[in-house]
């Protein structure tokens, strides 16, 4: 079995103005390497880690150095919740095989896919000051 | 099937050493960056098919000649077979994205029930030329034993992996329908 992939809840704004619960955005990093044979463990964790509230999340992917199609299965699950719940998901950082496996999947685009952190939270940020 | 480098494995759970022993042969075939990449994606996927509903139960064999590096997975359920491969992306499921990435991943891909087993098998072509395709005189040689076997082959088109074309022929069977009813 693969080592667990580690989640951080990331507290510090990248845009260093608001504190993060001003935004209403959830800003979580993974470490490791994503499969089948950790891939239950990830949705539990990330789940504990966004708690019942959460709707906006922001994942940053740049330590995530491999994802399988389980390990989609899991980024599916919690993009469910947070629609849910009236918010959605945005992944960052990925490095160049995880952006292959979205592109091929096709589901780059349900993902929110952007470049960076800032990139992902300015997105937010835009999308509340215009409801 | 074991070539002059040939090695083969049982499957187990510790995926990071598989591909951890896949990257080290396939890197010491020649093979670099994303193709290498490709790969370690495209034979995790089908080990996982294994682990999932393969029984649990198979093994893994990498070999090599002057052409390709070939990787030969196997299981002991024989449920899988060249109908499963989805002709296009899946849309709507998760079922289906595993086969679908092999047949997008690598230069080509085959299922072939033996003897009550589904081996599949992956392929990376060692030396592409400019046009993406095995230059002439390194496609020739035996074509093995397995010619006249059900197969459905995956090649990639001459641009990259991700824009490759799949282009299925049964020699074998009954033409699949898209629902597998």
């Amino acid at each position: 079995m693969s080592a667990a992939v580690l989640v951080t809840a990331v507290s510090d704004n990248p845009l260093e103005d608001n504190p993060l619960e001003q935004e209403k955005v959830s800003l979580l990093a993974l470490v490791g390497e994503l499969d089948y044979t950790n891939a239950e463990r990830l949705q539990h964790d990330l789940q504990e880690a966004i708690g019942p509230e959460v709707c906006n999340l922001v994942i940053d992917l740049t330590d995530l150095s491999f994802c399988d199609s389980t390990g989609i299965q899991v980024f599916l699950t919690i993009r469910k919740i947070t629609q849910d719940r009236g918010g959605s998901i945005a992944l960052t950082n990925l490095q160049p095989r995880l952006e292959k496996l979205f592109h091929l999947t096709g589901l780059a685009p349900a993902f929110g896919i952007q470049p960076t952190v800032i990139d992902a939270l300015k997105v937010f940020r835009a999308r509340q000051s215009s409801s | 099937m074991t070539g002059d480098h040939g090695q083969q494995w049982p499957i187990d759970e510790d995926l990071t050493a598989l591909r951890e022993r896949l990257f080290q042969h396939a890197a010491q075939a020649g093979m670099r960056g994303e193709r290498l990449d490709d790969l370690l994606l495209a034979v995790n996927e089908a080990v996982i098919n294994v682990l999932e509903h393969g029984g649990g139960d198979g093994t893994l064999s990498i070999s090599q000649d002057d052409t390709y590096l070939t990787v030969d997975v196997t299981d002991a359920a024989g449920h899988l077979d060249v109908r499963h491969i989805p002709r296009k992306r899946p849309t709507g499921t998760v079922r289906g994205f595993g086969l679908w990435l092999m047949s997008q991943l690598c230069d080509e891909f085959t299922i072939q029930r033996i003897a009550g087993r589904s081996r599949v098998r992956l392929r990376m072509l060692l030396h592409r030329s400019p046009t993406g395709a095995a230059s002439p005189d390194s496609v020739s040689g035996d074509p093995g034993p397995d010619e006249s076997w059900a197969r459905s082959e995956v090649r990639s088109s001459p641009a990259n992996g991700a824009g490759a074309h799949v282009d299925i022929t049964h020699s074998g069977g009954t033409a699949p329908s898209p629902q597998q009813s």
